[in-house]
Parts: structure tokens; sequence; C-alpha cells
């Protein structure tokens, strides 16, 4: 079956794409295993007075992971695109949301970015949520 | 070749009339139990789930009818604890994935532009198994023996001291079939939306069903394994005196609770985000304006699906684990309304720039949006840890789970039900009577549910099947009675209105909303095939953005466009387009009928009722008919027209990376992630565990266990040949690697059987139990692979040469064999290694 005429687009598979797209909340879900098991698995041995420590550090490390990877979707969306020369159609988005969202015609690479941006935004801020109870909890209280 | 078609909707001339026939399916009663089409699987789905919905309605109001009025004794006690378990089980079970899944595979393939799902006899298969699960569950009655330990079966309550009879055993059977029934749905929808849109349709220009199916096909992949596996352990307590959960043998309670709610909690957003799924379809188009925000709303899915996972102690605060651990999921709690919020201003904001029309699916979606965000407050609520520990177990909580579900659940499919009626059944339903309807159910809804915010507050527990009249709950639960038939009322108002649409309705026009994805460019209802020509978009909103031919297809293509509208031979055909920007690739056959599905739901229901009466022998004339049906299935395909004895190889689909590829290797995923969950119990009780393995258990033997690993790593090796051999069709060398990996596996199974000769722990310690779970889990699933490497060898001797289908085969059952080798590896140090460690 001759396939030549079917449509092609750009490929977006860059390491640097899908960091931006899911690194945060990869981040996410690390941090909530590491810091969940560690309050269960070291409470009542001698690690417990480890625990805060462990749990700053974790926090740190995932949260700058999470930011990483907002910089990187940051980034990554406002490389120059086709799609973003696509007019839209109706022309009745306007505005900060006409800015913010992809073009209906748009490119992929570019629509994964500006997705990314709002996973790792919320990756970073269930991370920070999730730190606060560690300056007011004893952890095995 | 000069093709004529009709203007409107390209209706075929002569040589079309072939499409029509290949994709019609043989007549009968036959061909109804062999249909593998989507539509008709689609709607099958539709119906069953309806008709479990208004059994589940009866039940809730027979509970309510009970709380009416204080020291009622309209039902007797143990009826409304079975009533109120079966009503939590088939709402949730049996109606709301289901329903949502239905929708998902009518609706799908016509919203991405193809013309079936990729793997048709899977989806019959879920659908028998969805069928054979709610049978299992209301057999109870039949029995006489109703299960009565709540939809989340807690145990001990539902182990075998405190529910000694066979109730519970109906509840757990019936509900791991329909959630096996479920994963089977969620590899057909990863890989249709991922392999199988049309040309042109990157994950950018898909439309927000399709997202929000995918995100929930891939919660469903690591959320419902888990139950599959830990409802199978409580079986196992139950039936053959394992301890998994059993604190006397080292089991422990809380593991259930953790295994259920790794579950549980997904599982309200895995039946809200088709949901929002939904709204965002009908909102735009009711609006007459784009969804603002797609790609945040796309990207809120994504956040939702992953953050719900890590919620599900949610629901444990009030079991004694530390401050500090909980901290971790009120936190998720609490940032999960984020992108919740951001779907309802997404509506908001399109309704604000559009132009409204207020037909009654957008009433229903506006319902939805005032319940849902109701049920989401309260969420927040108890979100935070110590309200919850105030309101925990309360009407509180009742209250809040009706709004989310209620409003989360049954107003969206309602919305779709008014929305998609037309286009499936080719009737316009009464917006009168829909607007009726929706009147009736919202304030039936609140009528019911918001008093029982205030019983909550008061004191008043859950699932009480009386209370006294000096207690000031009586005002408020006959409010909440009377509301619940003022429901009733306004739901068999929609159930008349699609009877009366049948009898009564004018035949609906293709686009009756002026809608903007694609299925709406065909007839009301579809034809067989969905799309005469495939559509070629290059926009979000195809209907409105892009022009159409005279035959109303969308977009332009080349010769291959032709080629499947007007086929050659008599074989169903759809392209297969990249995962991600949505390129044509290539093109797959498809099967056309199969009995297999049902024979082999039949077969598993045979083995699953040995278990249910003890009848061990019933389960191993299950268990082999399973296989049986397992080489049929692989053994025969019919992927068009008997009579054309057409075998369709020649796709030029290359093996890694196939459609079949990538559903078995979302198969491998969701066996990962329940033999995870093995991993996960034993990790579990190893660390609560005072002593390990435990006093007087004896260690099973390594030598003969090392030697059986030796075997399975040397089957690893020669899975590697067929890997390579086949997918270079090389035939000589793949049929003595796949006749070397079944002789080494099976090898592997012996010497292993003869370590268990001598002796293996004792099942009624908590190690002995996890032993017999992972090595059994193993064993029976590299039995499994080796009958499908067995059929792949017997078939390799058919051909002279090695066809495209084959190789993909090969390459496949060389996956799903690296996969036995993987588990054992994960297996054996667990095992028969970390206790020696101890």
């Amino acid at each position: 079956m001759d396939l030549t005429a079917a449509p092609r687009a750009e490929t977006s598979s860059s390491f640097r794409l899908w960091f931006g797209f899911l690194g945060g909340m990869v981040a996410y879900a690390l941090h909530l295993l590491v810091g969940f098991w560690i309050v269960p698995a070291a409470c009542g041995t001698a690690a417990e007075e480890l625990i805060p420590w462990v749990e700053a550090t974790a926090t740190l490390l995932f949260l700058a992971m999470a930011v990483a990877a907002t910089v990187v979707a940051a980034g990554a969306r406002r490389a120059p695109t086709a799609d973003r020369r696509t007019p839209d159609p109706t022309g009745r988005t306007t505005g900060v949301l006409r800015a913010w969202d992809v073009a209906p015609g748009g490119s992929t690479a570019h629509f994964m970015a500006s997705t990314g941006i709002l996973l790792d935004a919320v990756a970073v801020l269930v991370i920070l949520f999730a730190a606060v109870p560690l300056l007011l909890v004893t952890p095995c209280a | 070749m000069t093709v004529r078609t009709d203007a409107r909707t390209g209706a075929p001339s002569a040589d079309g009339d072939r499409l029509e026939q290949v994709w019609g399916g043989p007549p009968g009663l036959r061909g109804w139990c062999g249909a593998v089409n989507h539509k008709q699987v689609g709607w099958r789905f539709l119906v069953t789930a309806f008709v479990f919905f208004g059994i589940g309605g009866i039940e809730a109001l027979f509970l309510r009818w009970q709380l009416r009025s204080p020291e009622a004794r309209s039902v007797d006690p143990e009826l409304f604890n079975a009533l109120f378990t079966l009503h939590g089980t088939t709402m949730l079970f049996l109606f709301a994935i289901p329903v949502l899944e239905a929708l998902a595979v009518y609706l799908l393939p016509l919203m991405l532009g193809t013309r079936d799902l990729p793997f048709p006899r899977l989806t019959a298969f879920g659908y028998w198994t969805y069928v054979a699960g709610g049978l299992f569950l209301y057999a109870s009655f039949l029995a006489g023996d109703l299960p009565d330990g709540g939809w989340f079966a807690y145990v001990p309550l539902s182990g075998p001291i405190y529910s000694p009879g066979n109730g519970l055993d109906f509840w757990l059977l019936g509900v791991t079939l329909v959630e096996i029934s479920g994963i089977l749905a969620a590899i057909e929808i990863i890989v249709l939306v991922l392999r199988c849109r049309a040309p042109g349709m990157s994950i950018a220009r898909m439309p927000i069903f399709a997202w929000a199916m995918l995100v929930t096909a891939v919660m469903i992949l690591f959320a419902f394994p888990p139950l599959v596996v830990a409802s199978t352990m409580l079986e196992l307590d139950r039936a053959i005196g394992t301890t998994f959960y059993e604190p006397s043998g080292g089991g422990d309670p809380l593991l259930w609770q953790h295994l259920f709610w790794w579950f549980g909690h997904p599982e309200v957003y895995i039946m809200l985000i088709p949901a929002l799924g939904i709204v965002s379809s009908v909102v735009p188009v009711m609006a007459r304006s784009r969804l603002v925000g797609h790609s945040l709303v796309a990207a809120s899915l994504v956040a939702i699906g992953i953050v719900s996972f890590g919620l599900w102690v949610h629901h444990m605060f009030t079991v004694g684990i530390p401050f500090l651990g909980l901290a971790f999921f009120a936190a998720g709690s609490l940032v999960i309304a984020l992108p919740n919020g951001i779907q309802v201003f997404s509506w908001i904001a399109t309704l604000w720039q559009g132009r409204v029309r207020w037909s009654t699916p957008l009433l229903f979606s506006l319902g939805f949006l005032i319940v849902f965000v109701n049920g989401g407050i309260t969420g927040v609520m108890v979100a935070a840890v110590p309200f919850d520990q105030q309101v925990h177990d309360t009407y509180f909580v009742v209250a809040h789970f009706h709004y989310v579900i209620l409003g989360g659940v049954v107003f969206p499919v309602l919305a779709a039900i008014y929305y998609w009626w037309p286009k499936i059944t080719g009737f316009q339903l009464s917006e009168r009577i829909g607007k009726l309807s929706f009147l009736l159910v919202l304030l039936g809804v609140n009528v019911t549910f918001f008093p029982q915010h205030l019983l909550g507050l008061l004191g008043m527990p859950r699932r009480v099947w009386t209370y006294r009249g000096d207690q000031g709950w009586d005002v408020y639960n006959a409010l909440s009675t009377a509301g619940a038939f003022l429901l009733a009322v306004g739901l068999l108002l929609t159930l008349g209105n699609l009877l009366w649409a049948w009898r009564r309705s004018a035949p609906a026009v293709d686009d009756p909303w002026g809608g903007s994805t694609l299925e709406w460019s065909v007839s009301s209802p579809p034809p067989p095939y969905n799309f005469r020509y495939i559509p070629v978009v290059s926009s979000r909103d195809p209907l409105w953005d892009e022009p159409r031919d005279t035959s109303g297809s969308v977009g332009r293509g080349g010769r291959w466009r032709e080629d499947l509208a007007h086929p050659a031979t008599s074989v169903r055909v759809q392209p297969v387009t990249t995962a991600i920007e949505g390129d044509l690739e290539d093109v797959m056959t498809l099967p056309a009928f199969s009995l297999w599905p049902l024979v082999t739901t039949a077969s598993a229901v045979l083995g699953l009722v040995g278990v249910l009466v003890s009848a061990y022998w019933l389960l191993a004339v299950g268990v082999a008919l399973v296989g049986d049906c397992l080489v049929g299935w692989l053994w025969t395909r019919q992927d068009g027209l008997p009579e054309a004895g057409v075998e369709p190889d020649d796709t030029g689909l290359s093996p890694v990376g196939s459609p079949l590829w990538w559903g078995v290797a979302t198969g491998v995923v969701a066996i990962a992630s329940a033999f995870s969950t093995l991993v996960f119990a034993y990790v579990y009780l190893r660390a609560r565990a005072e002593t390990w393995p435990g006093a007087g258990v004896d260690l099973p033997a390594l030598g003969l266990p090392l030697v059986a690993s030796g075997l399975l790593l040397a089957s690893g090796v020669t899975a590697v040949v067929v890997h390579r051999s086949g997918r270079l069709g090389q035939r000589g060398r793949l049929q003595v690697s796949l006749a070397a990996t079944v002789v080494l596996g099976l090898a592997f199974l012996a010497v292993q059987g003869s370590s268990y000769a001598g002796g293996t722990p004792e099942i009624g310690t908590a190690y002995g139990s996890l032993f017999v779970a992972l090595t059994g889990f193993q064993h029976v699933f590299a039995v499994a692979v080796a009958v499908a490497l067995v059929v792949g060898l017997v078939k390799s001797f058919r051909q002279s040469s090695v066809p495209v289908r084959h190789r993909v085969l090969s390459v496949n059952l060389a996956m799903l064999w690296y996969t036995v080798v993987a588990l054992w590896l994960v297996a054996l140090p667990l095992a028969y290694l970390e206790p020696r460690w101890t």
C-alpha cells in the first residue's frame, strides 16, 4: 500500500522535552515514596533521629528536580515553533489565555512544553506542601 | 479506479459494498455471540452497565426506605448489610467504570477517525468477563449467601473468621473478574489512542475525551492489578488458609487497606477523569466556542491522574500512621484541587466567550459542575487530618462521596447520553423531557445528600441499620429518603425519554449539535466501518476548521485512502499512526468474528465455581479449558469474510512497535504492576514482623531452585534468539530457538516442581503465604507463556517462510518470556534468599 502521500510531522523525542513534560511528576512520585516510607521504616529504630534530615534532603533534592523540569519546559515553550504562527481560525480566544494555549493547529513540542509547565508547577507545589509539616510535627508522633 | 459515491454519505457503488460486507459481521445467534466490533461491544457494555445501575438504584431505595424514620423494620439488619454492600459494589464496579468504558469503546474509534479498537477479540473478552463478574456477584442471591462486608471489604470482617459463608467469595471472585475486564479495556484504549488515530492527529490535536481516556487507562494499569492480587490473596486466606491478612499467622489487616486504597483512591479519579473528558466535549460545542486552555485541561488530566496515586492513605487517617507520613497525603489531597479547578475555570471561560445553547447535555454538564464542586469542597475538608478524624465513618463522608460520584459520574454520563444518543442510535431525544429530568435529578441529588452532611456532623455513623428517635436525625433522614425517590423519578424520566425516542422520535441528522470532532462527520448511527475515507486532520477541531469533500470526509490523502475505502480483499483494515505526532505509519488487519472470548470466559467461570464450592477438580478443568482456549485464540484468527480465504499477512508492519507489540508491552506493565503488589506485601509484612520467617518455619531447600534458575536464565538467552530471528524472519533459527526456550522453560518448571516435593514453607505463616504467592504467580505466568510458545512453534512449521504476522508474534512471545525470567529474578531472592540473611 502506498503510504508516501501521508502527512508527516516533526518528531518530538528529545530527552529535554520529555524531562520538561514529566520530570516534575517523577520528582513528586519519588518524593512521596521516599518521604512516606522512611517514616514507618525508621520510627522505633536507631535511625529515628535521622528522619528530619533525610526528609529535608529528599525534599530539597526532588524540589530541585521539579524546578529544573519547570525551567526546561519553559525554555522549550519559548523556542520558536511553527504553530505560533498558526492563527486561531475563530479569532475568538484572546488575551492571556490565547497567549498561553497552544493554537488549534499547534505543534506537539510546543504542546508538550506548555502542558509540562503546569505538571511541573503542580509537582513543585505538592512537594512544598508536603514539606511544611516537617517544621511542625515530631516525625514519629 | 473510478469510484462512484453518494454525494452526502460517501455510500459506495457496487465495488464499495465489499466494505459494508466485510465490516458487517455474520448474522444470527452465532454472529451475535462472536461479535467483536467496537460498536456492538460498546453498545452491550452500555446497556449492561445501565441494567446494573438500575439494580444498584433499587438497592439504594430499599436502604433509604429503611432509614426514612427511627426504628423502622422494613428490612432486617442482615439484609441491610448485604444491600449496602451490593449497592456500593454494583455502582462502583458494575456501573461507574463500565459505563465510562462503554462510552470509550463505542466513541473513541469514531472520535479518533479510525474503524475499530486494535484488539477486537480482547474487547469482546473484556465484555464477557464483565458480565461474568456481575453474574457472579448476583449469583450470591441464588445461593442465599449475600456478601455483607461493605464495598471495600475490610479484613478481618471479610476474613474467614468473621465472614465464614460464601457471600464474600462471590464478592471477591466477581470483583476480580470485573477488574480483569477493566484491565483489558485499558490495554485496548492505550493502544488505540496511541497508535490508531487519524493521520495528522498529533497529541496536541487529540480531543480532550481521548486524553481523558488515555490517562484513565494508564491509571487502570497501575490501580486494578493490585486489587486483583489483593482480592486473590484474601480469597486464598479464606479458601486454603494462607495468612496474608491474619495477624495470628504474621499477616496484617492494614495490608488490605493499603492495597485496597492504592486501587480505591485512584478509582475515584478513574471514574472522574472520563467524566471530565465528557464535559470538555459537551461544553465547547454547546457554547459554540473552542475550549479555553485546551493544553491546560489536558495537562490537568495528567496531573490528576498522577497525583491521585499519592492519596491512598487519605482513607487511612485514623489507623495510627505517624502524622508526618499522613502529611504527604494531606498535601496531595489539597493540591489535587488545583488541576480540578483549572478545568472548572476553563469551562466557565468557554461558556463566557461563547454563544450558549441551553440544551439538555449542557444542563447536565452544569449540574455536574455544581454538584461536583460541592463534593470537591467537602473533599478538601476531609483532606485536613484533624477534620477527617472527626467525621470519619459518619454520614458526612457518605454525603461527600455521593456528591463526588453522582456529580462526577452520573451527571456527566447523562450529559453524554443526551449528547451522543442521536449518534449512537440515530434518534433524537426529547429536549423537554430531558430538561425536566435534569431538574428532578439535580433537586433529588441535593435533597438526598445535602442533609447527610448535617447527619454526619450530628454524629450519625454510616452503615447503621436504624437509629433512635431522640437523636435529632429523623427529619434529615426523612428528607434524604424523599430526595432519593425524587432522584429516582428524574432518572426514570430519562429512561422514558430513551424508550420514547426509540418508538416515536424522528431520525437524527448526522451532526445535530454542530460538533467539532470526527464522530459527527459520519451518519447516525455510524456505518459498520465508521469511515469510508479515513480522515486526515490538521486541527484540533477538524469539523470546524477543515473543509470536507463531497463525500463528507475530512482532509485529503493519497492513494492509501482510496485503497482503504475500496479494499481489494475482504479483510478488515485500518491505519496505524505514530504515537506522538500521529503520522501515518502503516495499516493493520483486524479480526472480524470470534467465539473464543465467550468460550474463554465460560471456561474461567467454570474454574472459579470450582473455587467457590471447594471442588478443586473443577478448578483444574476450568484452567485446562482456559489453556485450550488460549491455544485456539492464538491459532485461529478470522480477519474478514470466511469465504474470502485470505490470510492477510503482508501488511508491512514492523514486528517491534506494531500495535500488537504495544498491546503486549502494556500487558507486561499490568503483569509487573500485579507482581509488584506481592513484592510490596512481602516488604510490608517483613518490615512489621517481629520474627522472620517466624518461629519453627522451615526454609525451603536452595539447591534445586538454583538449578532451575540456571535453566530459566538459559531460556532467557534462547528467547533473545527467538526475538532476533523472528524479527529477521529466519525460519530455521526461529524454530530451534523457540523449541529450546520451551524445553528449558518446561525443565525449569519441572525442577521447581520436584523441589516442592521436598516440602514448602507452612502456608499458615506470612512468609509461607508469600512464598506460595510469589512463586505461584511466576509459575502460572510461565505456564501460560510456555503454551503460547508451543503454539508459536507449531505455527512456524505450517508455512515455508515466516510471514509478517508470525514475526510479530515471535517478537512478542520473546518479550513475554523475558518477563517470565524477570519475575523469577525478583521472586527468587525474596522467596529463597532474603529469609536466610536474617
